[in-house]
């Protein structure tokens, strides 16, 4: 007996020794011609292996763009350089490590890094910060209403009060409190600034029914974003039976099997809807500011417009919503949505918030609300929400209707926000995404009514999106004003 | 004189490239050639599993497909191959970690230290090395062959093999015939083969 024990704890022993190994945290530095990744050497380990990706999450233990096996430690580090390459300022590193240690294998995926950030990044133009230096008059153009009037003999500057606000691309300059940090007036559609997506949703709880794809276009001043049949995408193609590779076109870096290949098996249709959706994941992102959209939201059955505010670097995870999201505003395009016992869930209510969960029961729990006697789709609004790390404001034409404090930690959610600060997830760099999505399981809960036909889907049924497609005369003659329209975009410092 | 030493230049030149292409960290001395995976226009792997080194075993296996002896010939039949077991059967990448020309050139597959899909239990702690074309009734030519045996010598040199490796023929240990059953006679002459696995 006690030597059956013995043998137990001996064996206990030698597995904890063989899995106390723990990959350390990447070290990576910049070069003149590319970047060194490097871990410490420690007894035992063999081989290591670094895969990195620019720009590109990893969401399995993919190859990087960057990939090596070093054989050897050196000086006391297993490193390697990745040469040729030159990193830009605001670019993100993703890295995965496997570690051989004695004779198992360890494998870790460490946080994104931005370059800006690592050591060595004084050599990139764009990264170098200088905190307190006045603007230049010239970069003022958005202060001229609060920029005192220089006279000819002396010249003063407005006086630079340091901001909370911080953006991607850095800038050169320091950012002055009540700065406009960025601005669209869709004169024109840039498209180096707004990317328009082409993906299926991803295929969790909450997917909606359609495919993003299209272009948006420019009219009056305003963009316009608008939803569109798939027998009008892809008139070839049966939405019943068809297959699609959305191949080199696709932008879905999550799962490309998920998002960027559609085939129709059984009741499995192709999403019966098309809509554009553009972001400026690749031109900007802000942390803390007030952003303010002026836009005229849709109305039609089973729309929802999204203003959103996404996480750039999903630092606390990359499913469902766990670097969560935020909307600025929406309200259904339903004109009348009740639940059983008569609440209202229509476009006469707005509401903004702070997305943490893929149920739609739990849609409204971070979430801030105001009803009008009419739909917010009748005309145009600015909408409006400040970001703070103390709170989230939200504003319709300029009046606050709600505010939500910190506190998501607190829900539990997703115990990874505890490594972040009161605010988190809501602490990290977020890019602005305008679009229009349609039904889905997120936004409409079940047992809903509208004025003449229930909802014809039930969340999470497998054929949800097919019994949707089936009651198409019911939804859409109610489509009489689909589109999303967005006449500016602007965001402050504060 | 002077033609001699730009001959000598030129030469060490050349050798210092295929040292950086070919080689990467390691010695190249006495390995044959390999041409990577990107070489011959492969597509990355959608997944990396790392092998724990040393390697225990080593499977040989032919492809079944026509035989080739140039690059861009067997370019070819490499990446329909990688494109059928990445996108047909969903592998991470083509399922040998080696491949070899009959003109004795060793084309990379999922290469030294990561784990193939070649032979079911052989797969983490084995490299699958397969010979281009059809082997059941014939051999295939003396460079492939020598292509094969200093691949493992080279192997063994730098660390990825362990010196006492186990050299298997597929049709051994699953119900193959691959490697096809005149290259299984020929193996059986190699050092380090395991005639009872």
């Amino acid at each position: 007996m006690q030597g059956e024990a013995m043998v137990m704890m001996l064996l206990a022993a030698c597995i904890c020794h063989s899995w106390s190994y723990k990959v350390p945290n990447v070290r990576v530095k910049l070069l003149e011609d590319g970047f060194r990744v490097a871990i410490p050497d420690e007894t035992g380990v063999k081989s290591v292996a670094f895969n990195v990706n620019r720009n590109r999450n990893f969401t399995s233990f993919a190859q990087g763009e960057f990939s090596m096996q070093v054989r050897s430690p050196k000086d006391g580090l297993w490193m390697h350089d990745f040469l040729h390459n030159e990193l830009r300022a605001h670019d993100t590193l993703y890295i995965w490590t496997s570690v051989q240690h004695e004779r198992a294998i360890f494998r870790d995926i460490s946080e994104p890094k931005q370059v800006c950030q690592l050591s060595g990044s004084s050599i990139l133009e764009g990264c170098s910060f200088s905190v307190g230096k006045p603007l230049p008059a010239t970069d003022q153009t958005a202060e001229t209403a609060t920029t005192p009037v220089t006279t000819s003999t002396t010249t003063t500057l407005a006086p630079c009060e340091p901001s909370l606000t911080e953006v991607s691309p850095v800038r050169s300059t320091s950012i002055c409190k009540g700065q406009l940090i960025f601005e669209e007036h869709f004169e024109q559609l840039n498209e180096s600034r707004w990317l328009h997506e082409v993906r299926a949703p991803l295929d969790t709880n909450d997917a909606e029914f359609v495919l993003y794809d299209g272009k948006a276009s420019i009219q009056h001043g305003n963009l316009v974003i608008k939803p569109r049949l798939w027998s009008d995408y892809r008139p070839d193609l049966k939405v019943s039976s068809a297959s699609l590779d959305l191949a080199e076109r696709c932008s879905g870096t999550h799962n490309r099997q998920k998002e960027c290949v559609l085939h129709t098996s059984g009741p499995i249709i192709m999403p019966p809807v098309v809509v554009p959706r553009l972001s400026t994941k690749e031109s900007f992102a802000f942390k803390y500011g007030r952003i303010e959209i002026r836009a005229k939201l849709p109305k039609g059955d089973w729309l929802m417009p999204l203003l959103l505010l996404e996480p750039l670097m999903e630092w606390y995870g990359q499913t469902g919503y766990e670097s969560g999201q935020l909307r600025i505003a929406f309200a259904r395009g339903n004109t009348q949505l009740r639940q059983p016992h008569g609440k209202i869930l229509d476009g006469r209510i707005l509401y903004g918030g702070a997305v943490l969960s893929t149920e739609a029961a739990q849609r409204e729990d971070f979430m801030v609300n105001q009803r009008r006697n009419e739909h917010y789709g009748n005309e145009f609004h600015v909408y409006g929400l400040e970001w703070s790390s103390e709170h989230l404001q939200f504003t319709v034409n300029g009046q606050p209707y709600g505010e939500l404090l910190s506190g998501f930690v607190e829900s539990d959610i997703n115990p990874r926000w505890r490594r972040g600060g009161p605010m988190a997830p809501f602490d990290r760099l977020f890019y602005i995404t305008l679009g229009i999505s349609v039904g889905g399981f997120g936004d409409f809960v079940d047992n809903l009514r509208t004025a003449s036909y229930a909802k014809p889907w039930t969340n999470k049924h497998p054929q949800a999106r097919l019994h949707f497609w089936q009651e198409q005369n019911k939804w859409l003659p109610t489509w009489e004003h689909p589109e999303l329209l967005v006449d500016y975009v602007r965001v402050y410092a504060i | 004189m002077f033609r001699t030493t730009t001959l000598l230049l030129v030469l060490g030149l050349g050798l210092g490239l295929a040292g950086a292409a070919f080689g990467g960290q390691y010695s190249t001395k006495d390995c044959p050639r390999i041409k990577l995976k990107r070489q011959w226009g492969g597509k990355p792997a959608t997944g990396l599993d790392y092998q724990v080194r040393p390697i225990r075993y080593v499977v040989v296996h032919h492809t079944v497909t026509s035989d080739c002896s140039g690059f861009v010939e067997c370019a070819e039949i490499l990446q329909n191959m990688q494109s059928y077991h990445q996108n047909q059967l969903n592998y991470h990448d083509i399922c040998y970690n080696f491949l070899i020309g009959n003109d004795g050139v060793v084309y990379e597959g999922t290469g030294w230290g990561v784990t193939g899909s070649h032979t079911y239990g052989y797969n983490a702690n084995g490299t699958g090395i397969a010979f281009i074309g059809n082997y059941v009734e014939k051999l295939p030519p003396q460079a492939a062959l020598d292509a094969a045996k200093s691949l493992l010598a080279c192997g063994v040199k730098q660390g990825e093999l362990s010196e006492d490796y186990h050299l298997l023929a597929a049709s051994q240990v699953s119900d193959t015939k691959s490697p096809g059953l005149t290259l299984y006679n020929e193996i059986q002459e190699w050092p380090h083969w395991l005639s009872n696995p």
